[in-house]
């Protein structure tokens, strides 16, 4: 069953990554290397396999091509594993953040970007060392989407924790979770590149619950129950977009840019959204 | 008014105690399902979860105080030509303030008054001549209160009119149904008074059916035994004589127990039923709480 659905993912990635555009992980030094960046005038000096005969026979000098260096980047995909994350209504959760995982470490693969995948909830849970072999993608979707979520609660201070003691390098870090948690990144966003990737249910945030109903917490196994109705369901909205908001306004205070994929989204148009801003 | 409300079955009220222990281990059971963001649901659902326990908690009261049955007694008669009638006939001659004897004598007898209590009750006092002070009631109240009042001497402290003094507390029993009718004579001295001779005074004893008991208090030849024994034995009644104000007690708890009242007095208590009011409390919420779970489904 997961070995299908693995399957199935890294299909879907490969596929969407191949066709699509590479490269979304630019660097801004220029050197060699195959992504262009711009036309310039020859000064001496500049390497003559650079120059742009097409445009020097314009007649306006003789003209150079300038690339973006091709730089290796650590790549960080941390996959915060909350009980929370064991539910959805098309699809899990769970299996959402797996194919978002797949499409960030296929193109980091692809770009030969050195990939490391953190699993890690209360503590580490599983940490695939940085790597640049294509075959860790299966290693990592089968623990994403193998692992038993419930129960399980990501500490966003001992994670912090992490990354500072053993990711030395500058990275480029992708968190994938449902940011329900009291999510405080302070101190790992001064030295890395911090993208959010808030992956929710849209029943999670505009359920259509009647009545009464019993309802599981995921982390705790508290059962609770409620009835509910019109104005305590628009009382809960309130509620988780304050929550939201606050949430955003500690990413754009700490420069994380961050973005919201529901389950029954694009995932990969939206990852190129939210990567290209 | 409200101190008025008692409840016929107060134990009805224990039901709330399997109430509280089913909604601690006997929920209903639902479907449950993992949902993410408990802590926001439970937050915007508190108040409408509060108002409805509160409902819930209030329709189970008022269910539970109806069951109870609370009334309102209004009246407590009871039915006068049955139980005893005793008339208690106290010398208050002069003699009697000798060794505060009178004073332990009102302590016995209102003493007395308490034990009786589904009997009428009269007194009479005698010193120079005899009056009715409380015909016979049963507002032992009132006796109690007119006892404390009466002092050595009131009737005159010379002499002792004794037979006048049973005479006229036997008319008492005139007009009376009672099938129990009693006397009790106390006395520390010798009737030296003329008026009524001690055979007319035993004479309406009998006519009436009065058993007397006879009560000598006081040392040898204060009281006249052979008299006393005499009016006790033809009446039925029994003679006693104390010297002491704890013989006296005995004497009266012989008697109390002696004239056990069996009968029980028969009352009448008018109820009105009350449970009505919070029966339809308690209907009025729950069409309140089912009007509410119908809003809720959209």
């Amino acid at each position: 069953m997961i070995r299908n659905r693995l399957k199935e993912i890294l299909l879907k990635v490969k596929k969407r990554v191949f066709t699509g555009n590479l490269g979304n992980t630019l660097s801004t030094f220029k050197g060699t290397g195959l992504d262009f960046s711009e036309i310039k005038d020859y000064v001496i000096g500049d390497d003559v396999r650079g120059i742009n005969w097409k445009a020097t026979a314009k007649g306006m000098g003789v003209k150079v091509n300038l690339f973006n260096e091709e730089r290796e980047l650590n790549v960080v995909v941390a996959y915060l594993i909350n009980g929370s994350i064991n539910f959805g209504t098309k699809r899990i959760k769970q299996d959402a953040m797996a194919e978002v995982m797949g499409f960030l470490s296929y193109s980091a693969l692809k770009n030969s970007d050195n990939l490391t995948t953190v699993f890690f909830d209360e503590k580490l849970e599983k940490l695939f060392k940085p790597t640049k072999k294509l075959g860790v993608l299966e290693d990592t979707l089968g623990f994403a989407l193998g692992f038993d979520a419930l129960a399980h609660e990501v500490d966003y201070r001992s994670f912090c924790h992490f990354i500072n003691s053993s990711i030395k390098k500058r990275s480029l870090i992708f968190l994938i979770g449902d940011f329900y948690g009291d999510v405080d990144l302070s101190s790992i966003s001064h030295k890395n590149e911090i993208y959010a990737l808030i992956i929710r249910d849209r029943f999670e945030e505009n359920p259509t619950f009647n009545g009464d109903i019993s309802l599981v917490d995921p982390v705790t196994f508290g059962q609770d129950d409620m009835s509910l109705d019109k104005s305590s369901l628009k009382e809960y909205k309130k509620l988780l977009q304050k929550h939201d908001e606050k949430l955003y306004k500690h990413f754009l205070d700490h420069k994380i840019k961050y973005g919201k994929i529901y389950t029954d989204d694009d995932i990969y148009i939206k990852i190129s959204q939210i990567l290209k801003g | 008014m409200l101190n008025q409300i008692v409840f016929e079955y107060p134990w009805a009220f224990l039901i709330i105690i399997p109430f509280i222990i089913c909604q601690m281990y006997c929920k209903p059971k639902m479907d449950a399902i993992f949902f993410p963001t408990i802590k926001f649901l439970k937050k915007a659902t508190k108040k409408s979860m509060v108002l409805e326990n509160v409902l819930k908690v209030l329709t189970l009261l008022f269910l539970t105080t109806s069951l109870a049955s609370p009334i309102i007694k209004d009246e407590i008669s009871i039915k006068n030509d049955k139980g005893y009638e005793i008339s208690l006939i106290v010398d208050a001659s002069g003699s009697m303030a000798q060794n505060n004897k009178f004073g332990i004598v009102k302590e016995i007898l209102s003493d007395f008054l308490d034990k009786r209590v589904h009997d009428k009750i009269g007194l009479s006092i005698f010193g120079d001549f005899a009056y009715v002070a409380v015909p016979l009631t049963y507002d032992k109240e009132s006796i109690k209160r007119l006892l404390k009042r009466v002092q050595v001497g009131i009737a005159g402290s010379r002499r002792t009119a004794l037979y006048e003094a049973l005479f006229l507390s036997s008319n008492l029993f005139k007009n009376s149904h009672a099938k129990k009718k009693i006397a009790i004579l106390l006395t520390d001295g010798m009737n030296n008074v003329d008026n009524i001779h001690l055979s007319v005074a035993i004479k309406t004893v009998k006519k009436y059916g009065i058993k007397v008991y006879t009560v000598g208090i006081g040392g040898v030849g204060d009281f006249d035994p052979v008299v006393l024994k005499k009016i006790a034995d033809e009446s039925g009644g029994k003679f006693f004589q104390a010297n002491s104000k704890q013989k006296l007690k005995e004497i009266y708890d012989t008697i109390d127990k002696l004239e056990k009242s069996k009968i029980k007095a028969n009352k009448y208590v008018k109820k009105r039923y009350l449970f009505a009011y919070p029966l339809g409390l308690a209907l009025f919420l729950t069409i309140l709480l089912l009007f509410r779970k119908n809003r809720e489904l959209l």
